[in-house]
């Protein structure tokens, strides 16, 4: 999965959010460490919501926070699903990295 | 900001349109958002990273998105049909669509080397000539005051008719400050050089005196310590100073109880009040602000000596209109109430800018060479575009083949502005390259008056737009060749080889025609400042500049206050100097030709009513004229006779005997010097007046363009200790090495003490005083000749790649018996077509366009012919030699080669 949407879904999976407030977010999910830009953050927004992974609130639903003007989006169950296929990737991954690190030899 | 919004407005329209309707706005904001944390968190250079970070995000994300909305979807069937499909969720994945058009890219400009070096080279160029001389407009001319909300800091100048004058006497200071009511505060300063006693050896330091209200005019308080109070101004009040941030931390060692220490500054002990904030600066003084004193205004009605500048804040809400108005009216009502204070009537007091007073006719030089880099700028993109017009020309069957076997029309397109913006990127690089190395060039080769030098960096707004120019010249131009690609399917295999599009090669003579004329330009430009630069070097000066060494003391050391000292030591030197069999004559003066001097008011003892403001007045040892072998034509020069004791006596020269003693005999005549309008103009000029002993004749005093000017020379042993200050040496002598070195023994046995003098030939000075001229000339020459290299590149380009089109053609010529110098005739004359269109248009543009040279050409018309004739035939000899080239070496290919190629 990219980066980008891998963030971007984290985000999502813990509330409703809008463009920026997803920036504000991932980068302090990622200490800092990654920046949506924008045409990146809208275009995978797009990407997203094409794919069914997550929708854009109707004006009726949108939480009144901010000036009124903001786009929030919300996961759908597709997006939980894919999220968590990643993240039990990234899991496998990750074990098998450090079963590989405590098995093996190195020099000092 | 708004720079900001429109550059990444602009970057945006690379997102595809949809995208951009539905989050432009909030896309927008975030950008700006970020810019201006960055800013905050880092300063500017941070904030232009996280600028260029969005700018690639929007160019790269956009070309990225707009491929994901047409193409990916549409193909996405093809691709993974042909079994290119990537990934489980069966998509296409962009990167690597990307990677893959960019690895084209980068192996498509290795097969083709030559131009992809060319191109980067000439966009490079352009890009970099531009930013780098945008930046320096951009500092000097262009930017605010380094203060809090500049644009509420304005001086205030006098002006008669088209000149400005942004100096008053105190006394009309101080009624300004009184009678105004739009401004928060008001101030004067005046600057001083002197010299700080630390640990270490004496050393220099640059000071202001300040009138109170400095503080509050620009906007900064010192960090540590106080402004001047009140009583800080009073004359008698206890010396107090403040301190820069820089002397503070180098000088003092950084001592947090710096605060009523002492501060030993010319032998005077200053307490020291206050701490400069890091990063204080006053562009208005000529050098560094290490120290900050009190000014203490005498408001003298005597005193008319214009020597104090107005820079006032407005009152918050005040509008500069409103405050130029109240100016002049009370100026106005001043002037009807003492009408003694005014003596010229056509002056009217108002607001000026500081680009106005400190920048000047360098300002318009400035604007001239940007306008000059702005037409480099144009050549290269015309190059640029022919070179990737001729690309995609030479393209043709390899795209058409790729087309035939499936790739669609977008997907081709989108290689070919991969490669485009490769292009791009590369010449960035070189263009930043460039444009570093070309301000620090620029900076060495300024008139050392260039005010605010220390501030020019590189603009990186200006980068980013002249980014964009070529960018978007290189996208077009890739493109719309583009459009001209053959359609898909087995047809267009079947047509390749076929005739190339004429439009093409038309478009091609265009720019070629475009860029010679643009080139001519320049060319004309530079050869007239050159003309200047020449005919300046070849004025007679009126002196000799063989052999004379001069040396100047960059401060007045301790114990050089008075008179009799300063006498003392200019007897003793010359005394030493001149006894060596090195030396043929020494004299000291207060200021040598060619530099400025100071402007004396003078009137004739015989009639009263004869009197003048603005006499160039020098004070100078006797052996000056000798020294400097300038002709005496009557009476004599001055001799160790005329001591202060003796009768007073003054040289004067041509100029001003032309003028005030056209029929009669000057010697023996006497002037009143400092005498205006039946008063003297300070006490210590009050005496019987100079007598007239000597005429010499004129040299070019002011500078060698001016030529002379009228002129007094009085001697230093007369001169009033007012006026004497630590005078400049001039030995004439066979060898200058055995001079410098006998100049430096005899100071260090007069005094240690003495600072390390500056030492210049005359030639040199002479040389510095045609600075801008020279300056302005290497400027224009140097964009002259990268126009012309580029026009070279260009014809070369075009007569190449036509040879190479029509080598069937030449073959058949040459198999039927067409002499080889003929077929080289025509083509080279056929290459040459479009630059003679080129040079008849650059002639009609050069004689519109030079007009504005009209301010710094000198004793050369801007439409002269012999100029314009030979860049003319300057051009069409560079213009010849490029086509030229690859016109014989395709004569000289084997006619059956071309005939059984392809």
């Amino acid at each position: 999965m990219k980066q980008p949407w891998f963030y971007i879904l984290m985000s999502l999976a813990s509330s409703d959010r809008y463009g920026s407030a997803i920036q504000e977010d991932v980068r302090e999910l990622s200490g800092g460490e990654v920046r949506l830009w924008p045409v990146t953050l809208y275009g995978s927004l797009e990407a997203l919501v094409e794919r069914g992974w997550i929708r854009e609130l109707d004006a009726g639903e949108q939480p009144e926070v901010g000036r009124g003007r903001e786009r929030f989006y919300r996961i759908r169950q597709e997006g939980r699903d894919a999220l968590s296929a990643e993240v039990r990737r990234m899991e496998d991954m990750a074990r098998t990295a450090r079963e590989r690190l405590v098995g093996g030899a190195a020099e000092a | 900001m708004r720079i900001v919004r429109l550059l990444y407005r602009a970057a945006l329209l690379a997102a595809p349109a949809p995208l951009r309707r539905k989050h432009g706005r909030a896309m927008e904001e975030a950008v700006l958002r970020e810019v201006r944390r960055a800013r905050l968190e880092g300063g500017t250079a941070q904030g232009a990273i996280t600028l260029a970070a969005a700018l690639w995000d929007a160019l790269a994300g956009g070309v990225r998105e707009r491929w994901r909305d047409g193409s990916e979807r549409r193909d996405s069937g093809r691709w993974e049909a042909r079994g290119h499909g990537k990934g489980s969720e069966g998509r296409w994945n962009v990167v690597d669509v990307v990677r893959q058009d960019f690895r084209f890219a980068v192996r498509g400009l290795l097969r083709a080397p030559a131009m992809a070096l060319m191109a980067v080279v000439t966009l490079g160029i352009g890009i970099g000539a531009s930013t780098a001389l945008f930046s320096v407009v951009n500092g000097v001319v262009l930017s605010s005051m380094p203060f809090p909300e500049p644009n509420r800091v304005t001086h205030l100048a006098w002006q008669r008719e088209g000149n400005l004058r942004g100096y008053v006497p105190a006394l009309k200071f101080e009624f300004w400050q009184r009678a105004t009511d739009s401004f928060e505060a008001m101030t004067t300063w005046s600057e001083f050089s002197a010299q700080l006693r630390g640990d270490g050896p004496l050393e220099g330091v640059g000071g202001l005196r300040v009138s109170r209200g400095f503080f509050d005019v620009v906007g900064q308080a010192p960090i540590m310590g106080r402004g001047f109070s009140s009583q800080d101004d009073v004359i008698g009040a206890q010396d107090v100073v403040i301190v820069s941030q820089a002397l503070w931390r180098d000088r003092l060692g950084g001592m947090p109880d710096v605060l009523d220490r002492s501060l030993v500054l010319d032998g005077r002990a200053y307490r020291i009040v206050g701490v400069l904030p890091a990063g204080f600066s006053f562009p208005q003084a000529p050098h560094s602000t290490d120290v900050i004193t009190p000014l203490r205004l005498r408001a003298d009605p005597t005193d008319e000596r214009e020597n104090y500048p107005i820079l006032a804040r407005l009152r918050d809400g005040a509008s500069r209109l409103q405050a130029d108005a109240e100016v002049r009216a009370v100026t106005a009502t001043f002037r009807a109430e003492h009408p003694d204070l005014f003596h010229d009537t056509d002056l009217t007091m108002r607001l000026a800018s500081y680009q106005e007073i400190y920048v000047g006719g360098l300002g318009n030089t400035l604007w001239i060479l940007m306008s000059a880099t702005a037409l480099v700028l144009l050549i290269a993109c015309a190059n640029v575009a022919n070179l990737l017009l001729a690309r995609t020309m030479d393209r043709q069957d390899e795209l058409a083949v790729r087309r035939a076997l499936g790739a669609s029309r977008g997907r081709v397109i989108a290689q070919l502005s991969v490669e485009s913006g490769l292009l791009t990127i590369l010449a960035t690089g070189a263009g930043l390259l460039l444009a570093r190395w070309g301000v620090d060039l620029l900076l060495a080769l300024a008139p050392a008056e260039l005010p605010r030098a220390a501030e020019v960096g590189i603009d990186w707004v200006v980068l980013g737009v002249a980014l964009l120019v070529t960018a978007v010249t290189a996208a077009a131009f890739g493109v719309a060749s583009a459009s001209l690609l053959p359609e898909g399917g087995s047809s267009a295999l079947s047509r390749r080889s076929s005739t190339r599009p004429a439009w093409q090669s038309r478009t091609r003579q265009a720019l070629i025609a475009a860029e010679a004329a643009l080139a001519l330009v320049l060319l004309v430009g530079a050869g007239l400042l050159a003309g200047t630069l020449l005919r300046l070097t070849r004025v007679d000066a009126g002196f000799s500049t063989e052999g004379l060494v001069t040396a100047r003391f960059p401060f007045r050391p301790d114990g050089y206050a008075s008179r009799e000292a300063l006498l003392t030591f200019e007897h003793e030197l010359l005394d030493r100097i001149t006894v060596d069999t090195n030396v043929q004559w020494a004299a000291v003066t207060s200021s040598l030709p060619l530099e400025r001097g100071i402007n004396m008011p003078m009137t004739l003892a015989s009639d009263p009513e004869v009197f003048v403001g603005d006499v160039e007045w020098r004070s100078v040892s006797p052996g000056f004229f000798e020294t400097l072998e300038i002709s005496i034509l009557r009476g004599r020069a001055f001799d160790a006779g005329d001591e202060s004791g003796a009768p007073q006596v003054v040289v004067v020269n041509e100029s001003f005997v032309r003028q005030y003693f056209p029929d009669r005999d000057p010697i023996g005549e006497r002037i009143l010097i400092g005498h205006y309008n039946g008063r003297w103009i300070a006490p210590a000029f009050e005496g019987a007046g100079a007598t007239i002993v000597g005429v010499a004749a004129d040299i070019s005093e002011m500078s060698l363009r001016r030529g002379a000017k009228r002129t007094m020379w009085v001697p230093r042993s007369q001169t009033q200790p007012l006026l004497l200050g630590m005078p400049v040496v001039a030995i004439r002598g066979s060898d200058p090495n055995a001079v410098t070195g006998l100049l430096r023994e005899s100071l260090r046995e007069i005094d240690p003490g003495l600072p390390v003098p500056e030492l210049q030939s005359m030639t040199e000075v002479v040389g510095g005083s045609v600075a801008e001229e020279r300056f302005n000339a290497t400027i224009m020459g140097l964009f002259a000749i990268v126009a012309l290299m580029l026009t070279a590149f260009g014809i070369y380009g075009v007569v190449a790649y036509g040879v190479r089109q029509r080598a069937r053609e030449v073959g058949i010529r040459m198999a039927l018996g067409a002499p080889r110098n003929h077929v080289v005739r025509i083509i080279t004359l056929q290459g040459m077509a479009p630059v003679a269109v080129g040079l008849a248009a650059g002639t009609t543009a050069s004689l519109y366009a030079s007009r504005y040279l009209a301010d710094l050409v000198w004793e050369i018309s801007t439409t002269d012919p012999p100029t314009i004739a030979g860049v003319s035939l300057l051009l069409l000899a560079v213009a010849w030699a490029a086509a030229y080239i690859p016109a014989r070496s395709a004569a000289g290919a084997d006619p059956m080669e071309s005939l059984t190629a392809d």
